[in-house]
């Protein structure tokens, strides 16, 4: 094919946010520059007898009016909410006319995990005789079809594809906390390849529920300061004690670079690199050096063809317990060796929380206005720097500075990883850096089995 | 750009462990659908469905923290990718590991709503309400301490990269039937664009669930009704009323033509072509597409697509693996996609469906399916769908029925679709001996 050697390059050309710092992509990100924690004590339910009692809330979401007159089955699950909120901020941001030509537009979404509600378990347990189930007498009356989708994975993807009305490539992207970055990558691939014109991709989730709360209170991973909700999430601080649960959703649209240009779209940024790995560590922990933190960043960074010393700031996963935030930066000093110190390293999660499968593409979101305005959101409650990460984390005070390229960071649960790489867009440059470089991945690599 | 050839195949079904096992019940029409044993039924208004039977854990798995941190489908999955690999005669000590990656598509891995029952008991306040302090004080002493880390689908991911020491990319999907298709696609187009050597993609699902049975049966999706069982399947016929749930996993070991040349063998069949659509039709919702949503518009669009990507026309298509998810509209619609996307070639090119034989495999059926069109490429037979009988006026294919048939084949199609609307089409092309190049001829 003739077209390899001049690679499609992929602009964001549409945002949207559903976060506990606002309920559109510019209040979110305007609340992460002012450095404001999204953290309070749980409201969606009586948590007051749980170890953990705080996270992040999305509040005052007006479903009725952010979802009128879309398409949907029942009650949509809270994420899907969300969602749908900020893909149809996102579409309407990019102004894109996806009904023009809904084949050549794909969907991208994902999500991090789904436990049934207790009101479906207590309509089973009223239908159980002990052994099994008797639907002889009660019949399938009140087994409501919401119940199921609301614990499928594909609902998010397909509610949204339904109600912009794309049928293009419908991704569901399932990678635990690193699944809207994921969703992101594929949708950024797909977009090169020539499958797909625009793609809206992102993530969603709403975690902060009964059942999720206990199985993590179980596994022992979030931090019980719940005297100082809004300090609770520190990452890269001394004093880190778990992780901080969080809800939201954050939808791009990602658009052919040139389509986007000749429709005189606005571009936030450019999206560059993708790459991902896997830890092959242990499931419920992380090397000490983060080496598959690693090769994920350096894909990313060899897929958009740019060099580590030109990175200039890093959105860290930085989920706030004492393993990842410091493997993290033990993985940031590999790929970048001196230049880590010069960079800027920053973790939205200090004031979102962890929105799981929703964080990679909310985080990003914000890495892509971190380019595009040159500010970079504080890293807060960074109080008391712990030896093991001693890097420069933007701490409490959001930052003036120029940008040019950033490297995003999610790493899901069982050690599986995805970094992206955003570069910001020169107005009259096209394709920045994209044309300087062959494909990721040189045909003269030796045969492995030699 | 590079080719992807799959070089060992993985099957955990209601049909048998390994492909000899089940290639032979595939040939010779033999069903794995009949009455679930795993839970009791006797009041439950579906009783059948395609259990894997004779599946020892222990048999496949070396890592005891599997079987108390993972789902059973997992446990599927990681069985199908050992019988992969040891078809494949890799030898894992001369491999790079960071340049073998996994992709997966992952199905069902909640628990069932039984496994609840301690923890409701002891969460019920007095007036029957679920109390969200006695969760936290007594309830949650009852709750699987796995309980989140079984319901992630990177779990079984992550235990198949500590397993074989896989550092490579990796892509983790769970869009139902599609979820297993787009594993392969995915797995390909990572070799094709070089950031791989070798791939493993690997489906893997457990539908048999008490809720998930009543929610497809409730939805009218199911066929059988008490009474029903081996033939109660039957995709594509004129008599056709839904399908039946099953579990199991698929894996396939693709490697870059290069490297298959390398070891000097020449690999089972090429992954040639690769596409992705949408029908935006939701159980209980249509998109606002107008006719695009019953019509399989998105599924058409996959095998355009495909089909491009393969440099192929349609009349080079030898046969078709359709989803034959064995429902009314299901059928219907996606043979409205195949006729739309290949013309006049759709009604003469020999189709197989083979929800009849495993049932509806979720997301393993992505893989499982794809593996059998595979050695039907390789053996040159074109497998019967089981329970057919008689041709519905919907759908005008030319259906394989009894046994077997032999055929000069070069090329499969291979349909998915999934609950959701997510659909997928892979080509897949035979390979000759000494006929496999490595690079496409520009």
């Amino acid at each position: 094919m003739s077209g390899q050697s001049m690679r499609r390059s992929v602009a964001i050309t549409g945002v949207g946010m559903v976060t506990p710092l606002g309920l559109t992509a510019p209040e979110s990100w305007a609340t992460l520059c002012e450095g404001r924690s999204g953290v309070g004590a749980i409201t969606l339910f009586d948590a007051s007898g749980f170890r953990t009692r705080i996270a992040a809330e999305v509040r005052g979401f007006d479903s009725s009016a952010r979802l009128a007159g879309c398409r949907h089955v029942g009650e949509v699950p809270r994420a899907v909410g969300f969602c749908l909120a900020a893909a149809r901020e996102a579409v309407a941001d990019a102004g894109l006319d996806i009904g023009a030509d809904p084949e050549s537009v794909g969907v991208s979404i994902g999500s991090a995990a789904h436990l049934p509600t207790p009101e479906e378990l207590l309509a089973y347990a009223a239908r159980c005789n002990g052994h099994g189930y008797d639907f002889t007498t009660h019949g399938l009356h009140g087994l409501r079809s919401e119940w199921y989708y609301q614990r499928l994975f594909q609902t998010a993807s397909a509610f949204v594809a339904i109600n912009v009305g794309a049928l293009g490539p419908n991704y569901v992207s399932a990678a635990a906390c690193a699944s809207g970055a994921q969703a992101i990558g594929l949708g950024m691939r797909a977009i090169r390849r020539g499958e797909a014109t625009a793609m809206v991709c992102g993530g969603c989730d709403s975690v902060i529920t009964p059942l999720m709360l206990s199985g993590l209170c179980i596994l022992k991973s979030l931090s019980r300061r719940n005297h100082d909700p809004a300090g609770a999430s520190r990452p890269f601080d001394r004093g880190r004690d778990g992780i901080v649960l969080g809800e939201g959703a954050g939808v791009m649209v990602l658009e052919e670079w040139e389509h986007a240009r000749r429709r005189g779209a606005r571009i936030y940024a450019q999206l560059a690199g993708y790459g991902t790995s896997a830890n092959a560590y242990r499931v419920t922990d992380v090397p000490r050096y983060g080496d598959g933190g690693v090769l994920c960043m350096q894909r990313a960074l060899v897929d958009a063809g740019v060099l580590p010393e030109r990175v200039d700031l890093i959105s860290a996963h930085g989920t706030s317990t004492p393993q990842n935030d410091r493997a993290e930066t033990a993985a940031i000093k590999t790929v970048f060796g001196p230049h880590a110190r010069r960079l800027l390293v920053t973790a939205n999660k200090s004031m979102l929380g962890d929105t799981v499968g929703a964080s990679g593409a909310v985080e990003l979101i914000a890495t892509a206005f971190a380019v595009r305005d040159g500010i970079v959101p504080p890293t807060i409650n960074y109080e008391s720097p712990d030896p093991e990460c001693d890097l420069d984390y933007v701490a409490n005070r959001a930052r003036r500075v120029p940008l040019k390229v950033a490297v995003k960071n999610a790493f899901g649960f069982g050690g599986i990883n995805t970094s992206l790489v955003v570069m910001r867009a020169r107005s009259g440059t096209r394709a920045a850096w994209d044309a300087r470089r062959e494909p990721a991945g040189a045909t003269e690599r030796p045969c492995a089995a030699l | 750009m590079r080719r992807a050839v799959i070089t060992g195949v993985g099957l955990v079904t209601p049909l048998g462990l390994g492909t000899t096992a089940n290639w032979a019940a595939l040939c010779a029409g033999h069903s794995g659908v009949g009455s679930l044993t795993q839970f009791d039924t006797s009041r439950l208004p579906v009783r059948i469905g395609g259990e894997v039977r004779d599946f020892i854990a222990s048999d496949h798995i070396s890592d005891r923290r599997v079987f108390k941190t993972c789902h059973r489908s997992a446990h599927y999955a990681l069985a199908a990718v050992g019988l992969a690999l040891a078809e494949a005669r890799l030898d894992l000590a001369r491999i790079d590991r960071t340049r073998l990656g996994i992709a997966t598509g992952c199905g069902e891995v909640g628990p069932c709503v039984t496994e609840f029952l301690p923890m409701l008991h002891a969460t019920l306040a007095d007036d029957g309400r679920f109390d969200f302090r006695l969760l936290a004080n007594r309830g949650q002493r009852h709750l699987d301490p796995y309980l989140v880390v079984k319901a992630l689908p990177t779990n079984g991911l992550a235990h198949m990269s500590i397993a074989y020491q896989a550092k490579g990319p990796t892509f983790s999907s769970a869009s139902a039937s599609t979820a297993g298709a787009q594993a392969v696609g995915e797995a390909m187009r990572i070799i094709q664009e070089g950031e791989a050597e070798v791939m493993i993609a690997v489906g893997y699902d457990s539908l048999l669930l008490p809720s998930v049975l009543l929610h497809h049966h409730k939805l009218g999706l199911l066929a059988g009704g008490p009474g029903d069982s081996e033939g109660a399947v039957r995709p594509l016929d004129r008599a056709r009323s839904g399908y039946a749930l099953a579990e199991g996993a698929g894996a396939v070991v693709l490697e870059s033509a290069e490297h298959v040349e390398c070891r000097g063998i020449c690999g089972l069949v090429e992954v040639a072509g690769y596409g992705l659509g949408f029908d935006p039709v939701f159980p209980g919702i249509e998109g606002p597409c107008g006719n695009g949503a019953g019509e399989g518009r998105g599924t058409a669009r996959a095998i355009r697509c495909a089909l491009t990507d393969a440099a192929l026309k349609p009349d080079e298509i030898d046969m078709i693996k359709v989803e034959g998810e064995a429902t009314r509209a299901g059928d219907r619609a996606e043979w409205r996609a195949v006729t739309a996307a290949l013309g006049a070639a759709a009604a003469v090119t020999p189709v197989c469906a083979l929800k009849g034989a495993w049932g509806h495999q979720g997301a393993a059926a992505g893989v499982t399916e794809l593996i059998a069109a595979a050695l039907s490429l390789r053996a040159g037979l074109i497998l019967p769908t089981c329970n057919f009988r008689d041709p519905d006026t919907d759908v005008g294919a030319t259906v394989v029925r009894g046994a077997a048939r032999p055929a000069r084949l070069k090329s499969a199609l291979v349909v998915s679709r999934g609950f959701g609307g997510q659909s997928a089409a892979i080509v897949l092309r035979a390979v000759a001996d000494g006929a496999l190049s490595s690079e496409v001829g520009t």
